[in-house]
């Protein structure tokens, strides 16, 4: 998903970047009771794989408690999803454990199952009457605590370049140079369009300035400048693991940074009062 | 000179006519395989050589190295052996082709070793560099092998490799996919907290809790079944294992055993020379005698020995025989009767006269010490005592732990049962918690009673990375983990990338591998377009600039990978625009950002660190001890204290030297100065009349004055030392 952000400078930007990888709520398996494991990972890496799978949490992940903070011995139904995995190769060719063989308990939660990945996340392999018989248990928490609980692959925002193109200089060039001009751009910023130099899409620029060094060199460095907006514009790609949709993680991460102010609002309240409060 | 065929001489040679000859022979190898195999080694030792007798030496066996090089005269590859090619002219390129030349390598990288042709664009590197590599190429936590019954007694196993993206030709021609030693990580060459000086790395933390680097270590721990250092010998032989133990004479008289089994072995064998039956028999009969009033078993094993050699050569036999039995029967020792049996046995296959009566003395002596096998006590594996009561509750019935389970110090490991009721709990003694990887029974399936007389158990220690672990690409550039940083911390490309690692820009100047650069530009651009790129040292013109540049040649490795960068649409040079993790700023300075293949080395901080508050001190100085294992103290040299004097911390170099030391209240005479002469002896107190100890001067008597003082404990030691060579030390102590 992408999204332009305007009005606003770095530091909001970023904020929304930093609290989308590392503050968004996701549910992904924390703990894992292992009754047999017979195949060739062992089980620190076998959980530590079934750790980083993403879970689809049917509900609003917000809702659930936190297993730490929940008041149940253990874990339960509001601070937890339990699921199930019981493999065993009884064949005589060697057979793969994809997420698709764990099961959930609940129908609050199900392993990503997506389209592109038909055959689910590979765990493990098995040979021969190899077995995994395992329990495990998925909580809720933050990308900060770990990177398995983080609902992107990519958050990023770009600023908006603004290149300014010397058209009085671009037209002295030679049909062959304004090819080799466009050619600098390892990104493909430039393009020729009825003999002129456009810019398509603007974000396409990487701010590689190898169009400018090019200028350089063939002595007109006047020909092209490339610089950030000002006041800076930009625009953001979030990509996710799967576990949340794109949107999904831009609204929890307003949310998140809405609870953050309110509590510094509400500690300001406190303050204030406290300070009234001798008079 | 001679002429030598497998080792063996088969003629000689004038030696001018060595060299002729090995050419001929060698052109024979090139032109007629019949006459001269291919796999003939004609090496020639130079009369000039001062080192190696002058020879022609021939090899021809089995099992030899040999490597192929182009031969000259014909162009045909031939092979060539390790003798024969020091004294050979290979020529390394044509143009180093001079008239002596007679081979040539097929290929230049040939001259590289295994190891050494593994590293990356290593033509691009200071040769220093590369020979650090060779090092640390050895030192990387990898895939060693892939059998899971082996038990190596410490074993690094990285979980998480892969295969590198830039690749040298023999990294395919030596199966090193198979067996790949590390990671390909996105670096970031940049100078970025701080926390990069000094070689030092920053990790991600979100690469790492994905699985970057993540290791292993293996331990074997072994449980013998019998005390101490048996091993299988000592146990289907308990003789040998039994003949270093009693060495003590416990004798009826004060020879010493080991004489004495000397004049016995020259008795026994001069009576065997002799003829005569008379003094034969007086000389048995009198060994005899000596042997059943000792009660030593290296003594009895001896004296059996002889009397069963002597009754083979003598007709004696029926005496002899029922004299071994005698000592079959003395209850002192299991293996004395296992050695009379053994003789019994022996004699008995040749004297089938006297069968009877000897089955007859084995089974009423022997019987009861044989049931254990050959040992002294019964030792088995077991979780129950004799009475049936179960002893550790972690382990399972066999007393060996469960696969799988997480030991903590101190856990149970291993338990062993022994037919006198004794239990031997064998414990996790590593301050690391493991897992039991496996556990196997080592036994003799071919023996009667196939019990296990060894227990091994394999130990799984988690190794993730650590702050403080080392790490280090292939280019002698080793750095240690200094840091794990949060991933919205680290820089960020346009892309949004975060890389896996950051390294300082001060690694390069100095060390100068090139080749580090190149690989990181040729690994981004791989992993762009999804192909291995070649890093074959050697294919690329490294001339540009210079006055022999040859055009024809192909192109430049940087120009080579800029071009397939740009096709990426990336810079050429392989920097990016790099935003501040933490503002969202641009970084001014474009940061060199690429792909490089990243080992873990061997050496972790959980095998090194040290640490300690007071611990073990040493008997004679009263000092803390040395030794990690042992939990000993970290020296504080002259040179430190040298330091702390210079920076005026003179109370701290107080404490460490004496409060932390072997600080001391010793008793000293003020009179005579002696820290000697004061001795402690019990007297009534003059007020209660109850027994206190006095301290007094023996030198002075009365009119010594005795006080204490804080010293170094060794001081008092020095002074004894010294007193021990007739110098006298004394202090001018007073009461202040
Ligand atoms: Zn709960
Ligand atoms: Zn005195």
């Amino acid at each position: 998903m992408t999204f332009s952000l305007e009005g606003t400078d770095a530091s909001i930007a970023n904020a929304l970047r930093r609290v989308m990888i590392a503050e968004t709520p996701t549910v992904a398996i924390h703990f894992v009771r292992i009754e047999n494991n017979t195949s060739p990972l062992n089980d620190e890496m076998l959980s530590h794989r079934l750790g980083l799978i993403p879970i689809v949490y049917r509900g609003d992940v917000r809702q659930l408690n936190s297993n730490r903070d929940c008041d149940c011995q253990g874990n339960c139904a509001r601070c937890s999803v339990e699921f199930e995995l019981h493999v065993r190769n009884d064949g005589e060719d060697t057979i793969e454990v994809t997420s698709h063989d764990l099961r959930a308990l609940s129908d609050m939660a199900v392993p990503l199952d997506d389209e592109t990945l038909p055959r689910g996340i590979l765990i493990c392999k098995l040979g021969k009457f190899q077995e995994i018989r395992l329990t495990a248990i998925a909580t809720k928490g933050v990308g900060k605590e770990h990177a398995k609980w983080s609902p992107v692959s990519t958050a990023v925002f770009q600023y908006e370049p603004s290149i300014r193109l010397n058209y009085r200089l671009l037209d002295e060039l030679s049909p062959q140079d304004r090819q080799n001009f466009v050619g600098s751009c390892p990104a493909r910023v430039f393009e020729i369009q009825d003999g002129r130099v456009v810019i398509p899409d603007v974000y396409r620029c990487t701010y590689t300035e190898e169009c400018m060094r090019w200028a350089e060199q063939v002595g007109k460095p006047d020909l092209v400048t490339v610089k950030q907006l000002e006041p800076p514009r930009f625009r953001f790609s979030v990509e996710t693991t799967g576990s949340l949709k794109p949107a999904e993680i831009v609204q929890s991460c307003l949310i998140t940074i809405q609870e953050k102010i309110r509590k510094i609002e509400d500690l300001l309240v406190t303050k204030q009062e406290e300070q009234q409060l001798p008079q | 000179m001679p002429v030598l065929l497998d080792g063996r001489v088969c003629g000689h040679i004038h030696t001018s006519m060595g060299m002729p000859l090995v050419e001929r022979l060698r052109y024979l190898k090139a032109t007629d395989p019949k006459k001269v195999p291919q796999t003939l080694e004609i090496g020639i030792s130079p009369p000039t050589n001062p080192h190696a007798l002058p020879a022609v030496y021939m090899h021809s066996t089995l099992a030899r190295m040999m490597r192929p090089v182009k031969y000259l005269p014909t162009g045909a590859i031939q092979l060539v052996g390790s003798l024969e090619q020091t004294y050979m002219e290979i020529a390394c390129l044509p143009a180093d082709v001079n008239p002596h030349t007679t081979h040539m390598e097929v290929n230049p990288t040939n001259i590289l070793s295994l190891v050494a042709s593994l590293t990356p664009f290593s033509d691009f590197n200071q040769s220093p560099r590369n020979m650090y590599q060779c090092q640390m190429g050895k030192q990387t936590m990898a895939i060693p092998f892939y059998s899971p019954y082996r038990s190596d007694n410490k074993v690094y196993k990285l979980q998480t490799p892969q295969k590198p993206i830039s690749r040298t030709r023999n990294q395919d021609e030596y199966l090193m996919d198979e067996y790949p030693t590390g990671t390909n990580a996105i670096v970031a060459v940049t100078a970025y907290t701080g926390y990069d000086m000094e070689d030092a790395m920053i990790v991600n933390k979100s690469s790492f809790e994905r699985g970057f680097a993540h290791a292993s270590v293996y331990l074997t721990k072994e449980f013998p079944i019998q005390d101490g250092s048996a091993t299988i010998l000592s146990i289907h032989h308990p003789i040998i294992r039994s003949s270093n133990h009693h060495r003590v004479p416990h004798l009826d008289d004060s020879i010493n055993v080991i004489v004495k089994i000397i004049i016995i072995n020259c008795i026994i064998k001069s009576s065997i020379a002799s003829s005569n039956h008379q003094l034969h028999h007086q000389i048995i009969n009198c060994i005899i005698k000596s042997s059943i009033a000792s009660s030593n078993h290296q003594l009895h094993h001896q004296i059996i020995n002889c009397i069963i050699k002597s009754s083979i050569a003598s007709s004696l036999h029926h005496h002899c025989i029922l004299l071994a039995s005698q000592h079959a029967r003395r209850p002192s020792g299991d293996i004395i009767s296992i050695i009379s049996i053994n003789c019994i046995i022996s004699i008995n296959c040749i004297i089938i006269r006297l069968q009877h009566q000897f089955i007859l003395s084995f089974s009423l002596s022997s019987l009861p010490s044989m049931r254990g096998g050959h040992r002294a006590v019964r030792r088995w594996y077991s979780n129950y005592r004799l009475d049936g009561t179960k002893i550790e509750e972690s382990l399972d019935d066999d007393g060996l732990p469960k696969v799988g389970v997480l030991l903590h110090k101190g856990d149970p490991v291993c338990v062993i049962v022994s037919e006198s009721g004794d239990v031997e709990v064998n414990r996790h003694k590593i301050a690391e918690p493991a897992y039991v990887e496996n556990v196997m029974l080592v036994g003799n399936p071919s023996a009667r009673d196939a019990e296990p007389y060894l227990a091994r158990v394999k130990l799984r220690l988690n190794r993730n990375p650590v702050i403080g672990d080392k790490f280090s690409s292939r280019h002698g550039q080793k750095g240690v983990l200094s840091f794990l940083y949060p991933q919205v911390d680290m820089p960020f490309t346009e892309s949004g990338m975060t890389p896996d690692c950051l390294i300082n820009p001060h690694a390069f100047p100095s060390r100068m591998t090139i080749g580090m650069l190149i690989e990181a530009m040729a690994g981004k651009a791989g992993a762009q377009h999804g192909i291995p790129m070649d890093a074959s040292p050697f294919q690329y013109n490294n001339n540009r600039g210079l006055p022999d540049y040859d055009t024809s040649h192909p192109v430049t490795a940087v120009d080579f990978v800029g071009e397939q960068l740009r096709r990426a649409g990336f810079s050429s040079f392989g920097s990016e625009t790099l935003y501040s993790g933490t503002s969202g700023r641009v970084l001014e300075a474009e940061i060199f950002f690429g792909v490089v293949y990243y080992q873990r080395l061997r050496h972790m901080v959980s095998d090194k660190y040290q640490v300690r508050t007071t611990g073990p001190m040493h008997a004679l100085t009263h000092q803390p001890i040395k030794g990690r294992k042992q939990g000993g103290g970290i020296r504080l040299g002259e040179m430190e204290r040298d330091s702390l004097l210079a920076h005026g911390t003179s109370f701290l170099l107080q404490d460490r030297l004496l409060h932390c030391s072997d600080e001391h209240q010793a008793y000293v005479c003020s009179r005579c100065g002696s820290l000697l002469s004061v001795i402690s002896r019990p007297v009534a107190s003059e007020s209660t009349g109850a027994p206190k100890l006095a301290h007094v001067c023996r030198l002075c008597g009365p009119k010594g004055i005795v006080g204490t003082v804080t010293i170094p404990y060794v001081l008092k030691y020095l002074v004894n030392e010294l007193a021990g060579m007739n110098i006298r030390l004394t202090m001018q102590a007073s009461h202040v």
